[in-house]
C-alpha cells in the first residue's frame, strides 16, 4: 500500500532534471564533499571507541520494533501521562489539520511572532507559510536553519540545513540581507546571527519545536541540540508547541540512555550533543520560569500506513541522525535539494515515497547504487537497501495497469531485473555487470514495442504510467562520465 | 469519529493485519561505570568537561570557591551578574562579586538578558560526559530557579558537590526518574548541559558560543 499523505513543496517527480544540474554545480559539490566527509570521519572515530556499539544498535532496533507493534498503546499512554501534567495533546491526520491546530493556538493567543527551533516535521507540513498567512511571523533560530530561511531556501540536510553553503556564501548572504559589511570568519558571522536572534527570543509570543523523543511512561518530550536555541525556544515564550510524528514515542524514560548514546555519535560524531532538554508539562508554580501552556501535536500524515509490514515499518524507527546522508555516495555527489523533498538522502529515498505516495517520488528508490553504506551506519539498523528494493518492486506493480498484456510482459522482465539486482548487490563487479545487462533489457522492453508508435492499449499505459524510464546510463556511470569530463 | 480515534484505528488496523504478535521489550538494568570511587568520578568528570571546552575547578573549601568565582568575574571585565536563590550561591556571590551589580532569578528577563555571568547550582553531574543536570520547577528537587539564570548570560558558573556525581547518563536518568514515581510527575524541565553552546553550521567550522552560554564553568566541591 502506498502512502497517501503529502509533503510540502514536494518536487521529487523532477528528480531526473534536478540531479544532473546538481552534478554540474561545482561549488555545491565542493561544499558537499567537504562537509559530508568531515562529519562521516568524525562519526567513524567516535563510534570506534564504543565497545558495545553493535549491542546498542540491537537494543535500539528492538525498542523501535516494540514501539511499532504497540504504537496505539504507547501513544495512548503518552497522551494520558502528558495530560496529567497539564500538556495539551492534539492529533492530526494530515498536514492541513496540523497547520490549522497550530495557527489556531497562535490566533487564540493573539500571537504575532513565533520563534522556531529546527523541526523537519514543520518543513514537511509547510508550517512557516501557514503561520505567515495567519499573521504570525516565524523566525527560525537554529543557525543553519536561519541561514536557509533568510536565503529563501529549504534545508539540504536533516541535521546541517546549510551544508550546501560555503562560508563565503553565508557572508555574502548576511551582507545582502542585513545591508551592512560582514566579518570574514565563522565566529564573527555566528555572533551576527546570535545578536539578530536575541531580540526575537525576547519578543516571541510562541515557541515552536519538534521533538526527538516522546516518553510514554512520563508524558515528556526530549529535544537535543548544540546551540542553545531550543533551550531558549522552550523557556522564554509563554506558549510552547511541539510538533511531532507519531512514531517518535518511546516506552520508558530509561530507554533514552540507549538512544542518547547512539544519536550524537551517529549524527555529528559527538559523544553527546551539548544540550538535552526534557520537558514534562508547563510550569507548575507562579514563581517558576518556563511556558504557561504546552501543546504537543501528534502528526500521522500516512505514517500509520507503514505499520504491520516488517520491511516498511523499519522506516519509522529513524531517529533522523543524518548518518546515512553523510555516508551515501549519491548524496555526497548531488546534495539534498536534488531529491526534491524535505527528506533527502537514503532515508529520504524511502520515506518520501512512503509518505507522499510512490507516484510522487517513483524515481527516488532507484537513485541508489545499493552499496549498503547507509545500512551499516544506521544506529537503529534500518535496512535501507531492503526497503529500496521493496519500493522498486512495488513501483513496478503499482505503475502500469494490470489488464495490459504487453505491460505485464514488461513487468516480468523488470521483475527478473530485480532478482538480478539482489544477486548483484553482493559484490561491486557483479553489480556493475548486472546493472548494464538490466538496463539494456529494460530499455529494450520499453523501446521495442514503441517502434510501432504506441499501438492501442499501450498508448494508454505510456501516457499515464508512473514507472520511470530506466536511464540509458546508470546513475553510477553517469557520475563517472561527468567526473572524467571535468578532469580532461 | 474524531481524528484521534481515526489515527488509533488506522494504527490498529495495520498492526492487526500483519498478524505479528507484539514483542514488548523489558527495561534493562541501570548502566554504571563499574567499581569506581568518588575520586575516579571527579577525575573523569573534569577530563570530559575539559574535552568539550568547559572548565572544571576542583575546590576543597568554600573559601577556595570564592577565590575561583572572583577570578572568573575579574576575567569578565565589568558588568552585571545574575544569581539563583540557593543559599550557598547567594553566599558565594556576595563574597566574590566585588563591584559587580547583582541581579537575581526574580529580575525581569530584560535584565537577565543583559547579564554577563549567571551563577546557579547543578543537582547532579555525569562523569562519563562532563554533563551537569539541572531540574527546574520541582519543589523537592531544585532549591532555586536555574532555567534562565543558567541560560541567558554569556558565562554560566555551576556549583556542584562531588557527592552528586554519577557515572553514566543512565544513572542520572534513574535519579531523575525516582522523582517521578507514582502520582508525582517529573519536574517541568530537566536540562542536561555539556560544555558551552556550539555550532558548526557555517562550513562545518566549530564555533563555541551561540545562543546558550559561551563559557561553562563548574566549581566542583570535592569535600562534599
Ligand atoms: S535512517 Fe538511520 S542513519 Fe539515516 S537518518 Fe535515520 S536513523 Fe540516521
Amino acid at each position: 500500500m502506498s502512502g497517501s499523505g503529502s509533503i510540502h513543496h514536494l518536487k521529487s517527480r523532477e528528480f531526473s532534471t534536478l540531479y544532473p544540474s546538481a552534478l554540474e554545480n561545482v561549488e555545491l559539490r565542493g561544499a558537499l564533499a567537504f562537509g559530508t566527509k568531515l562529519v562521516s570521519n568524525r562519526r567513524d572515530n567516535t563510534v570506534a571507541a564504543v565497545d558495545d556499539w553493535q549491542d546498542l544498535r540491537d537494543r535500539a532496533s528492538a525498542i523501535k520494533a516494540d514501539v511499532m507493534s504497540n504504537l496505539d498503546h504507547y501513544l495512548e499512554t503518552f497522551e494520558q501521562q502528558a495530560q496529567a501534567v497539564g500538556t495539551h495533546v492534539h492529533w492530526a491526520s494530515t498536514p492541513a489539520e496540523a497547520r490549522s491546530i497550530i495557527t489556531g493556538i497562535a490566533q487564540q493567543h493573539g500571537a504575532s511572532l513565533a520563534v522556531k527551533s529546527k523541526s523537519m516535521v514543520s518543513e514537511e507540513i509547510g508550517l512557516n507559510e501557514a503561520l505567515e498567512q495567519s499573521g504570525v511571523r516565524p523566525v527560525e533560530t537554529d543557525l543553519g536553519e536561519w541561514i536557509v530561511q533568510i536565503a529563501n531556501e529549504t534545508p539540504s540536510h536533516i541535521v546541517a540545513p546549510a551544508l550546501h553553503r560555503s562560508r563565503e556564501d553565508v557572508r555574502e548572504l548576511f551582507a545582502r540581507v542585513l545591508q551592512r559589511p560582514m566579518p570574514e570568519d565563522a565566529e564573527g558571522l555566528t555572533e551576527v546571527a546570535r545578536l539578530e536572534l536575541r531580540q526575537a527570543f525576547a519578543d516571541a509570543d510562541i515557541g515552536i519545536s519538534g521533538a526527538n523523543f516522546l516518553v510514554a511512561e512520563t508524558g515528556s518530550f526530549l529535544v537535543l541540540e548544540n546551540e542553545g536555541n531550543i533551550r531558549m525556544t522552550t523557556s522564554l515564550p509563554r506558549v510552547h508547541i511541539a510538533l511531532v510524528g507519531i512514531e517518535k514515542v518511546l516506552p520508558r524514560l530509561s530507554d533514552l540512555d540507549v538512544f542518547l548514546r547512539l544519536i550524537g555519535r551517529s549524527g555529528t560524531g559527538q559523544k553527546l550533543t551539548s544540550y538535552q532538554t526534557l520537558v514534562t508539562g508547563p510550569r507548575r508554580r507562579a514563581d517558576d520560569d518556563g511556558p504557561d501552556e504546552i501543546h504537543v501535536v501528534l502528526l500521522d500524515n500516512s505514517r500509520s500506513s507503514l505499520l504491520g509490514n516488517a520491511v516498511t515499518a523499519q522506516t519509522l524507527g529513524c531517529i533522523r541522525c543524518g548518518a546515512c546522508l553523510n555516508t551515501c555516495p549519491v548524496y555526497r555527489q548531488i546534495g539534498g535539494h536534488a531529491y526534491g523533498s524535505v527528506y533527502p538522502g537514503p532515508i529520504g529515498a524511502i520515506l518520501t515515497p512512503q509518505l507522499a505516495g510512490l507516484h510522487e517520488a517513483s524515481q527516488l528508490p532507484f537513485a541508489s547504487s545499493l552499496c549498503g553504506a547507509c545500512r551499516d551506519v544506521c544506529p537503529v539498523k534500518i535496512d535501507i537497501p531492503e526497503v529500496l528494493l521493496h519500493l522498486r518492486a512495488r513501483s513496478v506493480e503499482e505503475g502500469p495497469s494490470a489488464r495490459d498484456a504487453v505491460t505485464n510482459k514488461k513487468i516480468r522482465q523488470q521483475g527478473g531485473g530485480f532478482r538480478m539486482w539482489s544477486w548483484a548487490m553482493r559484490s561491486p563487479w557483479r553489480y556493475r555487470m548486472a546493472g548494464r545487462v538490466a538496463r539494456t533489457m529494460a530499455w529494450l522492453a520499453i523501446r521495442v514495442p514503441l517502434v510501432g508508435r504506441c499501438a492501442g492499449p499501450l498508448r494508454g499505459w505510456t501516457a499515464g504510467r508512473s514507472l520511470p524510464s530506466p536511464p540509458r546510463r546508470s546513475f553510477r556511470s553517469e557520475m563517472a562520465r561527468r567526473r572524467s569530463e571535468r578532469r580532461s | 469519529m474524531t481524528t484521534r480515534e481515526d489515527i488509533l484505528a488506522r494504527i490498529r488496523g495495520h498492526i492487526d493485519a500483519s498478524g505479528v504478535s507484539p514483542r514488548p521489550t523489558e527495561p534493562v538494568a541501570v548502566r554504571t561505570l563499574g567499581n569506581v570511587t568518588q575520586d575516579d568520578l571527579v577525575e573523569e568528570f573534569a577530563q570530559q568537561l575539559e574535552g568539550v571546552a568547559g572548565c572544571c575547578h576542583r575546590v576543597g573549601t568554600l573559601d577556595e570557591a570564592v577565590t575561583v568565582l572572583a577570578k572568573i568575574i575579574a576575567e569578565s571585565g565589568e558588568g552585571m551578574l545574575a544569581r539563583s536563590s540557593e543559599t550557598r550561591v547567594i553566599d558565594l556571590v556576595e563574597q566574590a562579586a566585588g563591584a559587580w551589580e547583582v541581579a537575581t532569578e526574580q529580575s525581569p528577563r530584560e535584565v537577565l538578558l543583559d547579564c554577563a555571568i549567571g551563577v546557579t547550582t547543578a543537582s547532579w553531574g555525569i562523569a562519563e560526559h562532563g554533563t551537569i543536570v539541572m531540574p527546574s520547577g520541582d519543589a523537592d528537587l531544585d532549591r532555586e530557579r536555574t532555567r534562565l539564570v543558567a541560560l541567558l548570560p554569556l558565562v554560566h558558573v555551576a556549583i556542584l558537590r562531588a557527592s552528586d556525581l554519577v557515572g553514566t547518563i543512565s544513572e542520572a536518568i534513574a535519579r531523575v526518574s525516582s522523582h517521578g514515581v507514582g502520582d508525582r510527575p517529573l519536574p517541568p524541565t530537566v536540562t542536561f548541559a555539556t560544555g558551552p553552546s556550539r555550532t558548526a553550521d557555517i562550513q562545518q567550522e566549530l564555533v563555541l558560543g551561540v545562543h546558550g552560554p559561551h563559557a561553562q564553568h563548574v566549581i566542583l566541591l570535592t569535600a562534599e
